[in-house]
């Protein structure tokens, strides 16, 4: 249970992925999965469950031949530079972030964003070092589709994508315009010496998430029967917690464990019948 | 009055049996909150230590866990609607394997150990007597990770029926896990726990 949840969500968004297009074919048979899935996770819509099961396949072969090996030798490196390169990577997120704040009517989560920001690109050698936390201004994330869901969509389909991972109609929408419109990528894409940084920098975000969610990846995957069921379930509710911003206080929801489930074991005649 | 006549008199008033009566009929919750953090307090002073071999963590490991754990109750939820179809035999035969899952699962993490601990951070009372009690699992490094626990009354104590990780209900995402390979099997939960003691087995012992 030691696993690095914090961000999980986008991070395993970007993580179990590379790129592939192949024919969903090959996998077929493997990844034959009930229709009738769906009246299982009643609150998660799956109804691409068939295709998605094959794209996640997919995924993990690209995980194992080429994000996973460039994510460890990323890990040979000493941890302040990988702390160095995390913190980076996620200042040049916080324009957007704060974007995503204001969009969303969080005055005092904007204040913090734009803060970190000055802060940390100023104090903090171009955001390779975090200052700014220890000033009373902790980070956070946000991005469009956690908007989308603020001012009222709903999820939608339960996406698999190509390389990128799990996502959901929403969430793919909201990836898209996280890319187009981050005031980095927007602005960098626009000059003809730096429209290279939105890719660079999508790989090197890729690579350090999966290094993060190392562990976190390999608990799942061997304390689960069926992998994909485990992906789906724990990016949905990782999405619904960054859009609740539920961070300390004690509005975490607690499932109710239904008493239908304990239905008394048939008898023995029900039993032998069988 | 003085400050430390004050003092004197508080702990004096929290120390007499009648406070500590009031406390415990009029809101079962800071008992609550206690009953992890005395579950937390065991675990690390008897599953972290280095001088025991994996064999003795894993025992200990299944004691602390049945005893806190409402596992039957966790076993049922997570089979989700098989369950109800499941005859006695299978449905003793999933628990144990269930169990046995969840022991290898876990147990080994404990020689991990490297100083972490859990600060109680909120509890609350829920319906049907129920607690829920969040907690941060403080690091060396590294921002805390949130778990809430989900409690429910046993007797004169608690047991445990839900861990939820950073908002994910591990209760929940086991039934979506084993519900998903029921179905692949055609309903049959024979297949499930032949799945589950094949992970035992191949459970790397370490630590």
């Amino acid at each position: 249970m030691s696993c690095t949840l914090p961000r999980f969500a986008r991070q395993i968004a970007l993580s179990v992925a590379i790129v592939g297009t192949l024919s969903t074919a090959a996998i077929a048979d493997e990844a034959i999965a009930p229709r009738q899935q769906a009246q299982q996770s009643t609150d998660i819509n799956d109804p691409f469950e068939y295709v998605n099961r094959g794209i996640f396949e997919i995924n993990i072969f690209l995980d194992e031949i080429a994000l996973k090996p460039l994510a460890a030798w990323y890990g040979v490196l000493p941890d302040r530079a990988r702390e160095g390169t995390h913190n980076f990577l996620a200042n040049l997120k916080t324009p957007w972030v704060a974007v995503n704040d204001a969009a969303q009517g969080e005055g005092q989560r904007f204040g913090t964003s734009i803060a970190r920001f000055f802060i940390n690109t100023l104090l903090g050698f171009f955001g390779t070092f975090d200052p700014a936390a220890h000033m009373g201004f902790p980070a956070h994330e946000e991005d469009a589709g956690q908007t989308f869901a603020v001012w009222g969509a709903g999820e939608g389909p339960y996406i698999m994508l190509p390389v990128f991972g799990p996502s959901n109609a929403r969430d793919t929408l909201g990836f898209a315009v996280d890319s187009f419109l981050d005031p980095v990528n927007f602005a960098a894409s626009r000059s003809d010496k730096l429209d290279w940084v939105p890719y660079a920098r999508g790989a090197a975000t890729g690579i350090d998430s999966r290094h993060r969610n190392w562990q976190a990846l390999e608990d799942l995957k061997r304390n689960s029967t069926d992998y994909y069921a485990t992906i789906r379930r724990v990016y949905t509710e990782r999405r619904r917690a960054a859009i609740r911003n539920d961070a300390g206080g004690d509005a975490m929801p607690m499932p109710r464990m239904s008493d239908a489930d304990d239905a008394p074991a048939p008898s023995r005649a029900d039993a032998t019948r069988q | 009055m003085k400050r430390r006549d004050f003092l004197t008199a508080a702990v004096a008033i929290c120390a007499s049996p009648g406070f500590a009566l009031a406390q415990a009929g009029g809101n079962q919750v800071p008992a609550a909150s206690q009953f992890i953090e005395k579950l937390a307090q065991r675990a690390i002073e008897g599953l972290t230590t280095r001088d025991i071999d994996t064999s003795e963590r894993t025992k200990r490991f299944r004691e602390l866990f049945t005893d806190a754990f409402d596992v039957a109750k966790i076993g049922r939820f997570a089979l989700g609607n098989a369950w109800r179809t499941a005859n006695a035999a299978d449905r003793q035969a999933y628990l144990s394997a269930f169990e046995d899952f969840i022991v290898a699962s876990y147990a080994t993490r404990f020689a991990d150990y490297a100083g972490e601990t859990i600060r109680v951070i909120y509890s609350r009372p829920l319906e049907d007597g129920e607690a829920a009690v969040g907690t941060h699992f403080v690091r060396a490094q590294g921002e805390p990770i949130r778990v809430d626990w989900r409690l429910a009354p046993d007797g004169q104590n608690w047991k445990i029926i839900d861990v939820v990780i950073e908002g994910v209900s591990m209760a929940i995402t086991q039934r979506d896990d084993f519900n998903a390979t029921v179905q692949r099997n055609g309903g049959r939960v024979g297949p499930l726990i032949e799945l589950l003691r094949d992970k035992v087995k191949a459970t790397p012992a370490r630590g």
